[in-house]
């Protein structure tokens, strides 16, 4: 099935498709990889995040402590100002012990300085502040430099990419390509043709200018701030199953309002930037591969899944492609 | 109607009030100097004192002031008694103003790390300040060393770090607001070059001696109490680093609101170079990337030398002096805060207003320290400095 130089082709260029592309380089330096995409990046969903490490999930904690991993190294190598990651403390709060403790026993022992704040600590802060708040340090990695430096270290790896509409994975594998990897977010189960379940997950979020706050600031956990490098992330909105990007008046006020109230500091903020997107929902991430035979030219190929990573793509996905790199190689009998 | 009715008799009071209005001068309007006169308002308006005016005088522009170009990260560095409690007074200040106002005061909330490998440091930073700011902890094995570090450290058993959350105070916003503020209650700004207290003690009831490094010359007696810590700090374009990191205290790097300064020497006593040299440049940037690899080739926007003023302690003390023609007036000094301008300045301006107001000293009787012997051989570096 093999042919002696793998082809390989990675669909999608968001954090998922790049993040993977660049393991599976690393992993099979003698595979030919292409990446396929089909939007402007700056159209992707990948491109607005400010993307805060942060579990929902325990079900994730092993793919986050890989990631971790990886950017702590990039951090502690290259500037932040070329690779987009940068070390950023904060707190999140909410009047739910329970929800905070759920966000311990997720990534507590993997963050830095995990702990909850004690009375005088909360409302010396923050005026009118939730019943508990913790803290911690961690990895912000913007998806508008992150993904980009990504995309130079693919370049350097030879990789190609190409601006293609993809529509059957079946048509990519006659194509020439032995394994795909199907990392199309919210559309990759309609490219899978198998699945039904992904959703949409609307968000919205306004970058301001505000230079002075260099701290991510969370209640529960659709009202947060969140620095960028030269901007700060004020957000969002979980819509599940909108599909509509359009930034409303409704919008801004929801967000505004609620951010406000949590940190009145902020009130009156100067708005630079506004961004909407659909994260990719789904129950679970799918990392699955699968041997497919092209209806048309019998040919047998490799898909291996790698999509559905919800509002945690940034924080999971290079300990998800770990795991993807771990199929693609069995796949090639490596 | 009725505010109409309170302010005149307001004016009625002051105009037939057989204490006349507290006529007060102060010389310095750098971080103590702007702090004394806020202080000195909210201590009035708390025991309704309401008869009073303050004059601040200055002779150099802003930006050639100390204050200026400071990072004003709080961090008390001495365990003295009377120095907790400025830090702690000038501490809540700083959370009120970040909880009201948050960035538009200069005041910023930062977390960050201070390396060490000595334990001895480190214990002591935890007495001054440990239960005053937040977040404070040591740093475990695995953040210091190995494969998920916060840095790049070869793994050793000596080396430990602590972190914290924190605010800064930076003067080059810190103090224009502070300013701002006091125009509007009624504080006016002189330019005048104030050469001594008798000049101005003709005119006030009370001089406050704010003048930083200068203010043992102005006092006649303190000048050979005083030297000039010279320091050097680098502004750099790192928007990415919303951290201070420090190794011991003299390597470090401070995010202020618009740019990140990178730092410093302590050269106890030295009074020049007077601008910033290339073996400044070279030791610091060394001595930094050393820490911070990943700063290599960071991009230098300005640098800066400052004389920190210099002096055992902070000089907050009150006497009664006479001008040559008789008239009696009353000196309250507060400077000589060396590196802790910042830190303890907001806290000392406290100690400085009770003096101002004649107000209970309870909260300082017992921990102010006792006054340094009379000095006043003039040194050398006085002229050269204060140009």
């Amino acid at each position: 099935m093999a042919s002696k130089i793998p082809r390989i082709a990675v669909i999608g260029e968001g954090v998922i498709g790049c993040t993977s592309a660049l393991q599976i380089a690393k992993a099979v330096p003698q595979a030919k990889i292409t990446v396929l995409h089909d939007k402007p990046f700056e159209n992707a969903c990948s491109a607005g995040p400010a993307g805060l490490f942060r579990i929902d999930y325990e079900e994730n904690t092993e793919y986050g402590r890989a990631s971790f991993a990886w950017f702590s190294h990039l951090y502690r190598t290259t500037k932040g100002a070329e690779t987009g990651v940068k070390l950023v403390s904060g707190h999140i709060q909410s009047d739910s012990l329970e929800s905070l403790k759920q966000q311990q026993k997720a990534y507590g022992d993997i963050v830095y300085n995990f702990r909850f704040l004690d009375d005088r600590e909360r409302n010396d802060i923050f005026p009118e502040p939730s019943k508990h708040c913790i803290h911690y340090t961690a990895y912000a990695s913007e998806g508008n430099k992150y993904v980009p430096y990504l995309k130079n270290l693919l370049l350097e790896q030879k990789v190609e990419f190409r601006q293609e509409e993809v529509k059957s994975l079946d048509k990519v594998a006659d194509d020439g390509y032995d394994v795909i990897i199907n990392c199309a977010g919210l559309y990759g189960g309609k490219l899978a043709g198998d699945d039904d379940t992904c959703y949409p997950i609307r968000g919205v979020i306004l970058e301001v200018d505000a230079p002075w706050h260099k701290h991510f600031n969370y209640r529960d956990f659709s009202t947060f701030t969140i620095p960028k490098e030269n901007s700060v992330v004020i957000g969002s909105t979980k819509q599940d199953n909108r599909w509509d990007l359009e930034i409303t008046d409704e919008d801004r006020n929801d967000i505004l309002s609620r951010y406000i109230k949590l940190h009145p500091g902020m009130r009156e903020p100067k708005i630079i930037k506004e961004w909407s997107a659909l994260r990719p929902g789904r129950k679970h991430i799918r990392i699955e591969a699968q041997t497919r035979k092209s209806t048309a030219s019998d040919k047998e190929y490799t898909v291996v899944h790698h999509y559905g990573h919800g509002s945690n793509g940034f924080t999971l996905g290079w300990g998800t492609a770990l795991e993807v790199t771990k199929l693609v190689k069995t796949a090639l009998g490596l | 109607m009725r505010l109409i009715v309170q302010n005149f008799l307001l004016f009625l009071a002051a105009l037939f009030s057989t204490g006349h209005s507290l006529r007060i001068a102060i010389v310095g309007e750098g971080v103590i100097g702007l702090s004394t006169a806020t202080a000195i308002l909210d201590l009035a308006e708390k025991e309704n004192i309401t008869a009073l005016s303050i004059e601040i005088f200055h002779h150099k522009p802003f930006e050639r002031i100390l204050s200026r170009h400071i990072a004003g990260l709080f961090r008390i560095d001495s365990g003295s008694e009377i120095n907790k409690k400025y830090g702690y007074d000038t501490f809540e200040k700083l959370a009120t103003l970040w909880r009201e106002y948050g960035g538009l005061s200069g005041v910023q909330l930062v977390s960050g790390h201070i390396l060490s490998d000595s334990k001895a440091k480190l214990d002591a930073q935890r007495e001054s300040y440990g239960s005053l700011v937040y977040n404070y902890r040591d740093l475990t094995d695995s953040e210091l060393f190995g494969p998920t570090s916060l840095f790049d450290l070869p793994r050793n058993t000596v080396t430990r770090g602590i972190h914290f959350t924190t605010y800064t105070s930076e003067g080059l916003h810190f103090c224009p607001f502070l300013k701002k503020e006091l125009i509007s209650k009624g504080v006016r700004f002189t330019q005048r070059r104030v050469n001594s207290l008798d000049e101005l003690g003709d005119e006030f009831d009370v001089v406050v001696n704010a003048a930083g490094l200068f203010g043992g010359a102005l006092a006649g007696d303190d000048a050979g109490n005083m030297q000039p810590i010279r320091g050097v700090l680098i502004r750099v374009d790192a928007p990415w680093h919303k951290h201070f990191l420090y190794r011991d205290f003299d390597t470090i790097t401070i995010p202020v609101i618009d740019s990140v300064y990178m730092g410093t020497v302590k050269q106890v006593g030295a009074y020049e170079p007077n601008n910033v040299t290339f073996n400044d440049i070279e030791d610091i940037a060394s001595r930094y990337v050393k820490l911070q690899p990943s700063f290599k080739r960071v991009h230098m926007l300005s640098s800066f030398v400052g004389y920190r003023p210099g002096r055992k302690q902070i000089r907050v003390e009150k006497e009664i002096r006479q001008v040559p023609s008789g008239k009696q007036y009353t000196v309250v000094h507060n400077y000589g805060h060396g590196g802790n301008g910042f830190t303890l300045g907001y806290g000392s301006a406290i100690h400085a207003a009770h003096l101002v107001l004649d107000l209970s000293l309870n909260a300082y009787q017992a921990i102010a320290p006792q006054p340094l012997p009379a000095n006043s051989t003039l040194p050398e570096w006085v002229q050269i400095l204060d140009d």
